[in-house]
């Protein structure tokens, strides 16, 4: 695919895999990297609710509540909109099927101001975002809707993973998606010059093996020093790295480094564990990697990338 | 001869292509100024447009950094992103330099981009947004050295058409006009000269 010449070539290729049914409904005239980052995800989301189908109990819970992120990442987006006070198209989301929504997504896309849309998220499990609303008013930074977001996708997911047995591992690969997730806020709150107060209440709730403690020390450190406050694994290497990449200016670079580090990890759960829930969380996570890789393909044939960048922005 | 019109010989029409020559060397002269004025506004304008090739560079780098960006996040986010922005807002204010209107922008307000949380995009949009200022002085240069010119070469085809055409018909005229009445005054004075010479031998 690296190696293909242009977005057609790779879309060929593309034809004889697992993406094909879906791949072969789009025209080849109208064919644009866009399309293709929808399909993949569309078949990310199919991926997920197969697995609904074959589970039950509590398993099933916890993975809903899992694909929950795609339906947070709609609501990101909405909620961006309405920010920038534009309009959105539904073919701008992720596509979900209707039996797994939570929210009235077509409600959301005609609301105007953020009260509005909070209050048609007042009974779903996301009602929570009320209390963000005037802060919100107060700072004009509709990232502390999208913080709010990931801490109800966590806490949400935790607490349900706390009831099926034989949780450990999944719990561990989770935790760990969760302090990265706050290690890299940390840092790149840092790189965007945000104030302290907002890095706070961007992080989310599960400090797994990424202690609270160390986490404020990281906030109120300077960038320079930040990474040298951990002394061992798991978090030391990938820190020092992020760190000298974000001082170099290479936060694209940076962000990969924390996707690697936790596909990687995500990959290693699944190999060494094939007989563990934990296989299918790990499945998950490759799934998005999977996804996220073939948009870098197809992005970067579309805009014409050298092979060697593609493959430097890959999670390979 | 088109430009002057048809003129009866006379002094008093003498005098009026006189008065209306002069006026038009004045006009010549005035915008022949005007000329060298705006060539000196035009110099000065093409000094400062040589910004543009480092600005375009520097444009072509920022691109390759986006294009990444966008490579790395996806189209979906990248998009989703930039509709949390808020919009640029400029007021384009008309200025006159002798006379030629040219816009002069000025920043209201640039995007916001504190709503952007990944670190890569926010360092794309900081930088084209930091770019912004260079983009609209060296469109606004641009635009006035455009402006400019176009006025040059109008004020050329004036001067010129005022140089090769009406001055010299006005003085073709004026010339003519000149001969006739001279002629006349010659004539006036041969008859003059000649009733006297008829007066003379009579009185004798």
């Amino acid at each position: 695919m690296l190696r293909t010449k242009n977005l057609l070539e790779l879309f060929d290729l593309l034809l004889k895999s697992d993406y094909a049914s879906e791949l072969s409904r789009v025209s080849t005239k109208e064919l644009d990297a866009y399309q293709l980052e929808r399909t993949f995800y569309q078949k990310l989301s199919e991926r997920f609710t197969f697995l609904f189908e074959v589970t039950s109990g509590r398993v099933r819970e916890s993975l809903e509540e899992y694909f929950k992120q795609i339906e947070i990442e709609n609501v990101k987006r909405i909620i961006r909109a309405i920010h920038g006070k534009e309009g959105l198209g539904q073919d701008q989301l992720v596509p979900i099927p209707r039996r797994f929504q939570t929210v009235n997504s077509s409600a959301l896309l005609e609301t105007h101001t953020m009260r509005q849309m909070v209050d048609l998220l007042r009974e779903t499990p996301y009602g929570r975002l009320r209390n963000t609303v005037d802060m919100y008013e107060q700072t004009g930074n509709p990232t502390l809707f999208e913080a709010q977001l990931d801490n109800i996708f966590y806490s949400g997911f935790w607490e349900t993973l706390e009831r099926v047995s034989g949780n450990s591992k999944v719990k561990k690969l989770v935790g760990t998606e969760a302090d990265l997730k706050n290690l890299f806020y940390v840092l790149s709150l840092k790189f965007t010059n945000t104030e302290p107060e907002i890095t706070r209440k961007s992080l989310v709730n599960i400090h797994y093996r990424l202690s609270k403690t160390l986490t404020q020390q990281l906030i109120d450190s300077p960038m320079e020093t930040a990474p040298r406050l951990f002394t061992g694994p798991p978090y030391a290497d990938l820190a020092k790295e992020a760190g000298e990449l974000l001082e170099k200016k290479s936060p694209v670079e940076a962000e990969i480094a924390f996707s690697r580090f936790l596909y990687s990890y995500a990959e290693t759960s699944s190999l060494r564990n094939p007989n563990d829930l934990v296989y299918v969380f790990a499945y998950l996570q490759l799934c998005f990697k999977e996804a996220k890789n073939l948009t870098t393909l197809a992005l970067g044939k579309q805009l014409g990338l050298e092979e060697e960048r593609i493959q430097s922005l890959l999670f390979l | 001869m088109a430009f002057v019109g048809r003129t009866t010989a006379t002094r008093g029409a003498l005098i009026r292509l006189r008065d209306t020559l002069e006026f038009i060397k004045n006009g010549k002269d005035i915008l022949k100024m005007k000329r060298d004025r705006l060539a000196g506004e035009l110099n000065a304008h093409l000094t400062e447009l040589s910004r543009r090739a480092k600005l375009e560079e520097r444009q072509l780098d920022l691109y390759d950094e986006f294009k990444a960006a966008v490579t790395a996040n996806g189209y979906a986010t990248v998009s989703s992103t930039a509709l949390s922005m808020s919009k640029l807002n400029v007021d384009i204010l008309p200025t006159s330099i002798m006379g030629v209107v040219v816009p002069k922008i000025v920043v209201r307000e640039k995007p916001e981009i504190k709503s952007i949380r990944d670190p890569s995009l926010y360092a794309v949009a900081e930088k084209l947004r930091d770019s912004i200022d260079e983009l609209l002085a060296v469109a606004q240069i641009e635009v006035t050295i455009e402006r400019i010119a176009y006025e040059l070469m109008m004020i050329n085809r004036k001067v010129n058409a005022l140089e090769k055409v009406i001055i010299p018909a006005y003085m073709d005229q004026i010339r003519y006009i000149e001969d006739s009445l001279f002629d006349e005054d010659l004539e006036e004075f041969a008859r003059i000269k000649h009733f006297r010479d008829v007066a003379g031998r009579e009185s004798t």
